[in-house]
């Protein structure tokens, strides 16, 4: 029983349990049906915004086409195999093609010109598959085979999966642009060419005027040597300085034009710097006038040769140094060197040419290394091109430097470039060379190093006639013993000298710290005028270079450079000779060569004559012997001399033949080319033998050698 | 209080002592909800206290004890009904770690109105987990259980110490220690 009341309220209670879950469940029920019904709501409101985005983008899209169309841009959509799925109206119009008539076309095959460009478009087509975009250029046909150029820029059309289903090209017509272009680049072309053609002209022309203006000079030469008049030879100066001045400018021009066609190349070498700027200042110092002083500055640090084109840089320095001399009319002109930055293999220097002339105003500055530039446009006085600076700028700029100018109207100029050299050997030769001076002593004196009589006899008759004071040291022996004891202003050095030669000499009193004469300066004496002799006389300390024979006009120059002589006023070995019947020599002798040397001094031309027949000639049959013994130096020691004194009495022309017989001695060639030139000279020599002696004798007459030895 | 903490306590009663002593229970306790409790229903947590207390009277068995026992039998119905976040922890601790952050977030979607205690865990080290337990329901006997079990499930025998942080028991740390 017990158990039934048990059984019985469970039950009742499971009963009222289910209901109340059955309750619950429909509330929940109904609750669900609610949410469910709001979800639907919700969804379908989404729906529409969706819907209306996408119709608004769509329109947007269109707008934007509409937008590409007006602005002349053709909208071509094409699929991944480029099939036209739509053309759009411009684009049409811009190809003359209608839309129905493009559309499942293959865009390639309607419209490429070249084969060629499918490969373009295959690269195109590519980078389209892969989502990237591109701008290109390319010729396409129109419907009526006309050819236009289009830009493109093409982007590919992706589905919403992201997948590529084709592109979307964009087309701009630029076929004015690209003829333009096409127009352009020949006109560039044609304008090069004739640009090419002008430098050539210019190249040819410069060169073809200097052949006849070098007749001109050559025959203003011949003509002042055909006792022209006073007012013929007042012609024949301007005729000269004329034909100078357009000498020069021709050589501009044709510097110019070589630069322009890139034809100037840099030609390295090793040079002295010290030796180029010597040489520079020797050829500026003949054409200075009294009244501008010339200073050489070298920065002493400099101590070896350097790698580069000494050419150029004689060049840029001449330029500027003539355009200096040009505006200079009094005060000074400089030229400075210094060291800016030294490593172990370079040396970075800057070049200074300073002078004290009209100078430069600021407005002008900016011009003159400008081409065809000049800036006193209105002078006339102030000749040239206008290319000098134009040409300096562009050498230096060849080289890696640069140049720039300072300048103050009415107090000078200084230009100033930089330049990077890389070192060469040492050259401690270069160190013991003098810095270039003046005299330092009141009474100049001269000494002359000479072992050639007849060469000794000839500067000292000059020197004794210009009241100059000279000592005369025979030999380098000698010399080192009398340089020790007295001092010198200038010393005139021959080169080929027994015992001690005149490079050994300089080099010995170079470098003798107690020799008062270890800094003065030393002119080489050589018969012979070739650069490497030239070039070992400035190494060994030399300053400067005479040439045998040389005028009296050339001794004067260089003695007047070197000391504080002016020997202007001095009338030029005219005393004796004037008022007598001037002689005429018969070939072989060369009158004209005679002329200049003697200046008329005739007396003392007689006694050279009359010392090389007396004296030299016989020493001319020794070099049979000494050539049959293949005694080879003691033969060149007579044929050296001999140049010279072939020279001095007239007979130039086995004075030459003499040379060259020396370099045959030198060079070692065959005896028996020896032997021909010899008997040439000496048939030479026999004909003139008589002529010498005929003149000796009309002159005698006329003269007597007691006085010239007086 | 949620229905099936009543359903699954009435049926733990009647698989330990029969129906007799469930009807027994509901009889002698003044239950507002009349005792038919459906596991979808919603109750009055006090009607639970009643019956635990009365219980205890009656089988003469200390509350925490019943609870830890509740605990047990619970266990094994969670385990039943939700597998998914038993198989989705690796080891004891992960599960433990778990329940804050993922089971009772998850309960708490399906039945808003739930009231869950909290638990706040630490791992010491690889062996040693800290965790407490917070409630006003102070019934963490319970919660010793279920831990006792999951640690049982994952077959890594520990020792778990008791500490009452709060001495009316609404906040309790276990310490709980793997077994060497």
């Amino acid at each position: 029983m017990k158990e039934l009341e048990l059984l019985k309220r469970r039950l009742a209670r499971e009963i009222k349990a289910r209901k109340e879950a059955e309750t619950i469940l429909e509330q929940k029920a109904i609750q669900l049906y609610e949410a469910n019904e709001s979800l639907q709501k919700l969804n379908n409101n989404l729906e529409f915004k969706i819907r209306q985005r996408a119709k608004e983008l769509v329109n947007s899209e269109e707008k934007y086409r509409r937008l590409i169309e007006n602005m002349e841009l053709g909208l071509l959509e094409v699929d991944n195999e480029q099939i036209i799925l739509r053309a759009y109206d411009s684009f049409c119009e811009m190809t003359g093609y209608e839309q129905s008539e493009l559309k499942g076309k293959n865009a390639q095959e309607v419209f490429l010109i070249n084969n060629d460009d499918s490969i373009l478009m295959d690269d195109v087509q590519s980078k389209r598959k892969k989502g990237q975009t591109g701008v290109y250029e390319l010729q396409i046909k129109k419907k009526n085979g006309e050819p236009i150029w289009v830009m493109i820029s093409g982007c590919p059309v992706i589905d919403i999966n992201g997948k590529v289903t084709g592109s979307l090209g964009i087309h701009y017509d630029i076929t004015a642009q690209k003829n333009l272009q096409l127009e352009l680049e020949l006109s560039k072309n044609v304008a090069k060419q004739a640009q090419k053609a002008e430098q050539l002209f210019l190249a040819r022309m410069s060169h073809e005027i200097r052949t006849p203006l070098n007749a001109i000079i050559g025959m203003t030469y011949l003509l002042n040597d055909s006792n022209p008049t006073t007012e013929q030879q007042d012609f024949l100066s301007v005729l000269n300085s004329s034909s100078a001045i357009l000498k020069s400018l021709i050589a501009d021009i044709l510097d110019f034009s070589k630069i322009q066609a890139g034809e100037i190349k840099i030609q390295e070498s090793q040079f002295s710097l010290h030796r180029l700027l010597s040489s520079v200042q020797k050829s500026i110092g003949f054409q200075l006038s009294g009244k501008v002083k010339f200073e050489l500055d070298l920065d002493p640090q400099i101590k070896h040769l350097i790698y580069g084109d000494e050419l150029m840089l004689s060049q840029i320095i001449v330029n500027l140094l003539g355009n200096a001399k040009k505006f200079t009319a009094k005060g000074f002109i400089n030229v400075q060197v210094n060291v800016v930055e030294e490593t172990d293999t370079h040396y970075e220097l800057v070049f200074k040419v300073m002078d004290s002339g009209i100078g430069i105003s600021e407005e002008k500055l900016d011009f003159i290394f400008q081409n065809f530039k000049q800036i006193q446009e209105d002078d006339e006085n102030f000749g040239g091109t206008g290319l000098g600076l134009a040409i300096t700028k562009q050498l230096v700029e060849l080289q890696g430097g640069s140049i720039s100018v300072n300048s103050k109207l009415n107090e000078g100029s200084t230009f100033t470039f930089n330049l990077n050299y890389k070192k060469g050997i040492r050259s401690d030769l270069e160190k013991i060379k003098p810095k270039l001076q003046k005299s330092k002593f009141n009474q100049e004196k001269i000494l002359v190093v000479e072992d050639n009589y007849m060469n000794r006899k000839y500067i000292l008759t000059l020197l004794k006639k210009w009241n100059l004071k000279f000592e005369i040291a025979e030999d380098g022996i000698e010399a080192i013993a009398i340089t020790e004891r007295q001092p010198f202003d200038l010393i005139f050095m021959d080169i080929s000298m027994p015992k001690l030669n005149g490079y050994e000499t300089t080099k010995a009193i170079r470098n003798d710290k107690n020799n008062i004469n270890q800094s003065s300066p030393i002119v080489a004496l050589s018969a012979s005028a070739f650069t490497s002799i030239k070039a070992k006389a400035f190494e060994f300390g030399m300053n400067d270079f005479l040439c045998k024979p040389y005028d009296p006009q050339s001794l004067k120059a260089i003695i007047s450079k070197y000391t504080q002589r002016d020997t202007k006023d001095d009338t030029v070995l005219s005393g004796l000779g004037s008022g007598i019947v001037e002689p005429k020599f018969k070939p072989p002798l060369n009158g004209e060569h005679l002329y200049a040397l003697y200046e008329g001094n005739w007396a003392f031309a007689i006694e050279m004559f009359i010392i090389f027949t007396r004296d030299n000639l016989y020493t001319f049959y020794e070099i049979q012997n000494f050539l049959q013994k293949d005694q080879f130096e003691e033969a060149r020691k007579i044929v050296h001399k001999l140049i010279t004194n072939l020279s001095m009495v007239g007979l130039l022309d086995a004075s030459q033949m003499m040379l060259r017989l020396e370099n045959l001695i030198l060079g070692k060639k065959d005896k028996s080319d020896m032997i021909i030139l010899y008997d040439q000279i000496a048939a030479h020599i026999q004909e003139a033998k008589p002529i010498l002696q005929k003149t000796i004798e009309e002159f005698e007459a006329y003269f007597s050698i007691n006085e010239i030895n007086s | 209080m949620k229905g099936i903490v009543f359903t699954e306590f009435l049926e733990m009663v009647e698989q330990h002592h029969g129906y007799a002593t469930v009807d027994f229970l509901l009889e002698n306790c003044d239950l507002p909800s009349g005792g038919s409790y459906t596991a979808v229903g919603t109750y009055d947590h006090r009607e639970i206290v009643q019956l635990i207390s009365l219980l205890s009277n009656k089988t003469e068995t200390p509350i925490p004890s019943l609870l830890r026992s509740f605990g047990h039998h619970l266990f094994g119905i969670f385990n039943v009904t939700y597998p998914s976040f038993f198989k989705k922890a690796t080891s004891s601790f992960d599960f433990l770690e778990s329940i804050e952050h993922y089971i009772h977030v998850e309960v708490r979607k399906l039945y808003p109105d739930a009231e869950l205690p909290t638990f706040h865990t630490k791992r010491i080290n690889s062996n040693q987990l800290e965790m407490i337990y917070v409630s006003d329901r102070r019934m963490s006997a319970l919660a010793y259980g279920l831990i006792e079990k999951a640690m049982e499930f994952y077959k890594e025998p520990c020792t778990i110490q008791e500490e009452h942080i709060d001495p009316s028991g609404q906040e309790v740390k276990f310490l709980i220690t793997k077994d060497a």
